[in-house]
């Protein structure tokens, strides 16, 4: 969709939508997340399929046609996004000053968050900005995950979101952004190839496809964690599919959050890590 | 002039910093000072929502502002989690935190200010952390929340009436209203209106922000606003503190009075209760015992008279722990007693008893006081130090079949912890270090295991590895452990020639804590080694102390300073005579005897000296083995025994020694250069211990 400036009607008033909004200007009615709009069309979904059922074929003619459908259910089923944070965003996620103090959103106001229009700005023309275009910094970064499992080299803690909070406003792309537009030479005005995103009901077609070719017999959940997220620990090694949330989220939206091992950690960070968790296990403790 | 702008985070201490649109922006982290340029920081930078554009006349100006406003982001958020309420053992932590950030990072009045954005909801709480923070001897953080409780009833009408501002009164100003109490807050200026106490000084200090209005009609209105806002604060125009007192009076109910009320009696008495502590100890350290006693006694009189006798208790645990720390284990022990005569029966009063017994080499006695905490109720810390005491004695096998006496002690970092030390002490310092590798894999932040590596890598000459493993420590560390491992640091950059470092660290220490012996000793040896050692003398210008664990260091570095003052005999008094009285592991003797040694040499009498030497085991530590080579050598080459001077050359020769000092003593000896060797020789010695 990257600012092809495309618009689409308001199917209540039937005003014209940018397709890079949420809301119909005219009427406020909920379209639902762009990320999600545009991949849901009938083209990307096809062409997903194809290169989705193609692995399968191969795996047949390979004699694990069994795996590649216990790999796809097992992605369909309990697969989640996970987002990593750094321990002091993990620790405020949690901390809400609100409980603390009284009239705070009153008093402090729209005025405590003054988000930088320059790192929106930066983000517009960079590889978000390709992808999303001018929604692209309302999109939150995660990956797609069997397990309560994050990458390590984005931060020390990671949160498994709650299906229900995200599925209508997630998508998937087969890699990391910047990855991806390296891959397929994406500049400004390029088409995004067809095939590689995923809306949340279609994220084990695009694991089938990205991985397919991979998957041999024998393979548990623990093989195929593996496979969905190569965890090495270092940006440029890490290999994922990559999740796509549409605006913020509070902690009501994380299912579960626990600290990423084998980070050296500071005392600083040592303290943001245990902080989160006790609070999000306190929390945890209310929901039920 | 151009301006330097960027986007900011405070939470997690990163600038974004986009230098021209060609080039991927910079993020550069405030705390950690250490920089991505990746243009993959999109998923740290998308789940951040505090991002806030930022501007100075330069990147540094930038920075330098932006540390500052990192450390006092992350000090109220911490503050804020304790006051939305944690574990015990957490809130123990942060409190920890909170009091380092604020004792170097910025101010407490700089916290104080992000705390007061509004009012708390449940403002007792602020009050019973301050009261914790005290007893955990935290006392910038408690006064900070202390300060935090005692402006809740003003900030509340003051929030209140702001709210109730009418909406034509807000309408000129030249920002909105809550970007306007965002400013009063983050400037300072709220704390100053809240701590005014009158209307006059109310209007004088809001005057004030009318010099950076340029607008009039902007002017005009923060006026009104002022003037509305004192009226409602103040209505008398005589206002004092009993205004205040009422609103206090209102704002609390009866009971949250009396019991504020206690809380104040409270910490005026640990208050007071500390000063007198502070000049006992002070007493104690210039020799005044006369003048420290007549302390004591009124001290625990008023004390004492309270139904609850554990204060009387804690300060004499206190002064106690002070009078340890200069070696004054004759006055520790009276503060000890006097206590066991008022509660023996507080299990902690008998371990520290206990610790007593056993620096002063009474281990029967020591084990029995430990018994008797384990039978009160603090029965691992009993058998941890009674394990640490058969250590002490070298029984080392029995010190750890005590240490796995304690219930689950495989999956307790802290016995695990002394359980590898015990390796590491009996020499077994492989074994030692695989065990601290487990603990670390297993417990990344036990800064204990770190400082146990560090100390293995020092025996074994990696002085690089151990410099650093100590810094990470010292990163980790719990503030009342900084002192000791700072010392620790000490030492190693005492071993790798970098002595004016090691002094400026000893020194930082001393001025911090004065009477610190360790530290004081540390010193006197670093002013040796810089060519002081008159005044390094001067700093260890005390009485001899009464014989406890480590007291041979005082006359080990005393003779050997003399010694370099050419006073002989009183070295060899101090290095020979004094200390055979005093108690010492097997380590610190050989130490001692090369101390000895070299005064013989100095004085010519090889047999003395070679005497000596022929009584030094087999040391595990690398230093301490080149240093009994080295001497050894400096006798063969006055007697010109060629033939074990070939012996000891080679055998130095064969262990590729990287010391430069060694190498040079070496050199000088060959060559028959016996002052130059010699000069030599107080290093090595000065830089042993």
């Amino acid at each position: 969709m990257a600012a092809t400036g495309r618009s689409e009607y308001c199917p209540k008033c039937r005003n014209v939508v940018p397709e890079t909004e949420r809301h119909c200007p005219a009427c406020m009615y909920d379209l639902g997340a762009p990320n999600v709009r545009e991949i849901a069309s009938s083209k990307e979904v096809a062409a997903l399929r194809k290169r989705a059922f193609a692995e399968f074929e191969v795996a047949k003619k390979r004699g694990y046609s069994r795996s590649i459908q216990d790999f796809s259910d097992s992605v369909k089923k309990k697969s989640a996004v996970v987002v990593s944070m750094p321990a002091a965003v993990a620790r405020r996620l949690v901390s809400d000053p609100r409980m603390v103090f009284e009239g705070y959103e009153e008093l402090v106001g729209a005025g405590r968050r003054t988000a930088a229009d320059r790192v929106n700005d930066r983000h517009r023309v960079g590889v978000s900005g390709l992808l999303f275009g001018t929604y692209g910094s309302k999109i939150r970064y995660g990956v797609l995950s069997l397990m309560t499992r994050g990458l390590r080299a984005y931060g020390d803690v990671a949160c498994r979101m709650q299906n229900v909070a995200i599925q209508d406003r997630v998508s998937f792309l087969e890699c990391n952004s910047y990855g991806f537009v390296e891959a397929h030479k994406l500049r400004p005005g390029t088409p995004i190839p067809e095939g590689y995103r995923a809306v949340w009901n279609n994220r084990h077609l695009l694991a089938v496809a990205k991985l397919g070719s991979r998957i041999v017999g024998g393979g548990g959940e623990e093989d195929w964690q593996n496979l969905l997220l190569l965890d090495a620990f270092d940006r440029k090694v890490d290999d994922f599919i990559e999740a796509h949330i549409y605006e913020s989220f509070t902690v009501n939206a994380v299912e579960e959050m626990v600290a990423l091992p084998g980070r050296s950690r500071d005392k600083d960070v040592l303290l943001d890590v245990d902080i989160a968790l006790e609070k999000f296990a306190n929390i945890k403790r209310q929901r039920r | 002039m151009n301006t330097f702008q960027a986007a900011w985070s405070p939470t997690i201490g990163a600038l974004l910093i986009e230098r021209s649109a060609q080039e991927a922006p910079t993020v550069r982290f405030i705390a950690e000072q250490i920089s991505w340029n990746e243009i993959e920081t999109l998923h740290l930078l998308s789940v951040v929502d505090d991002w806030q554009t930022v501007e100075a006349d330069s990147e540094v100006e930038l920075v330098r502002q932006l540390e500052e406003d990192y450390w006092a982001a992350r000090a109220a958020d911490l503050a804020i989690c304790l006051l939305g309420g944690l574990s015990d053992a957490l809130e123990i932590r942060v409190l920890e935190r909170v009091e380092e950030i604020t004792q170097t990072h910025l101010s407490p009045d700089k916290l104080l200010d992000r705390l007061i954005a509004a009012p708390l909801a449940h403002p007792t709480r602020a009050s019973e952390l301050a009261k914790r923070s005290l007893g955990c001897n935290f006392s910038a953080t408690a006064k900070l929340l202390d300060d935090l409780w005692d402006l809740q009833p003003l900030l509340r009408r003051f929030a209140d009436s702001w709210l109730e501002l009418a909406s034509d009164l807000t309408m000129d100003m030249c920002l909105r209203r809550e970007e306007f109490w965002l400013r009063l807050v983050r400037e300072g200026i709220l704390r100053q209106l809240l701590r005014v106490q009158s209307r006059p000084n109310f209007l004088t200090y809001w005057s004030s922000l009318l010099i950076s209005e340029p607008d009039p009609s902007a002017r005009v209105s923060l006026t009104k606003i002022g003037n509305h806002l004192a009226e409602r604060l103040f209505p008398s125009t005589v206002v004092t503190k009993e205004v205040l007192q009422d609103d206090a009076e209102i704002f609390d109910s009866s009971s949250d009075r009396r019991e504020s009320l206690n809380n104040r009696g409270w910490q005026a008495q640990f208050e007071s209760a500390l000063k007198q502590v502070n000049a006992i100890a002070r007493a104690v350290a210039s020799g005044h015992d006369i003048k420290a006693r007549k302390f004591l006694r009124e001290l625990i009189a008023v004390q004492a008279r309270s139904r609850d006798t554990s204060y009387a208790v804690k300060s004499l645990c206190n002064i106690a722990q002070r009078c340890a720390e200069m070696y004054r284990v004759d006055f520790e022990r009276e503060c000890l007693e006097r206590a066991l005569g008022i509660d023996a029966g507080d299990a902690w009063l008998q371990i520290q008893w206990g610790d007593h017994l056993k620096r002063t080499g009474q281990f029967a006695e020591g084990i029995r006081a430990l018994e008797a905490a384990g039978d009160l109720g603090e029965s691992i810390v009993a058998i941890s130090s009674t394990a640490d005491i058969w250590a002490q004695q070298g029984e080392f096998c029995r010190a750890i079949s005590t240490y796995q006496k304690i219930p689950n002690w495989n999956s307790d970092a802290r016995v695990r912890i002394a359980i590898a030390d015990v390796y590491r002490r009996q020499g077994s310092l492989e074994e030692a270090k695989r065990e601290y590798d487990n603990i670390i894999t297993i417990w990344p932040d036990q800064y204990h295991a770190f400082a146990g590596k560090a100390e293995i890598a020092k025996r074994q000459g990696s002085l690089s590895e151990a410099l650093e493993l100590y810094d990470k420590v010292l990163q980790l560390c719990r503030v009342r452990d900084r002192v000791i491992y700072s010392l620790s640091k000490c030492h190693v950059l005492k071993l790798l020639c970098r002595h004016s470092e090691a002094y400026q660290i000893t020194d930082g220490i001393i001025q911090e804590k004065p009477f610190m012996m360790q530290a004081r000793l540390q010193r006197a040896a670093l002013l040796g080694l810089l060519g002081n050692a008159q005044k390094g003398l001067t700093d260890l210008r005390i009485g001899d102390v009464p014989p406890v664990f480590g007291d041979w260091l005082l006359y080990y570095f005393r003779g050997l300073l003399l010694l370099k003052l050419d006073r002989f005999e009183e070295a060899k008094e101090q290095l020979i005579r004094r200390t055979q009285s005093s108690l010492r592991t097997k380590d610190d003797d050989v130490l001692l005897r090369l101390g000895a040694a070299l005064a013989f040499l100095i004085q010519d009498n090889m047999d003395e000296a070679d005497r000596i030497l022929a009584t030094i085991p087999v040391c595990y530590d690398y230093y301490t083995k080149y240093l009994t080579s080295i001497l050894r050598l400096h006798v063969s080459v006055r007697r010109a025994d060629s033939v074990n001077m070939k012996l000891i050359e080679e055998e130095l020769l064969s262990e590729q020694v990287k010391d430069s000092v060694v190498q040079q003593a070496v050199f000088q000896l060959v060559r028959g250069n016996l002052q130059a060797a010699i000069d030599c020789e107080f290093q090595l010695l000065f830089r042993a211990a």
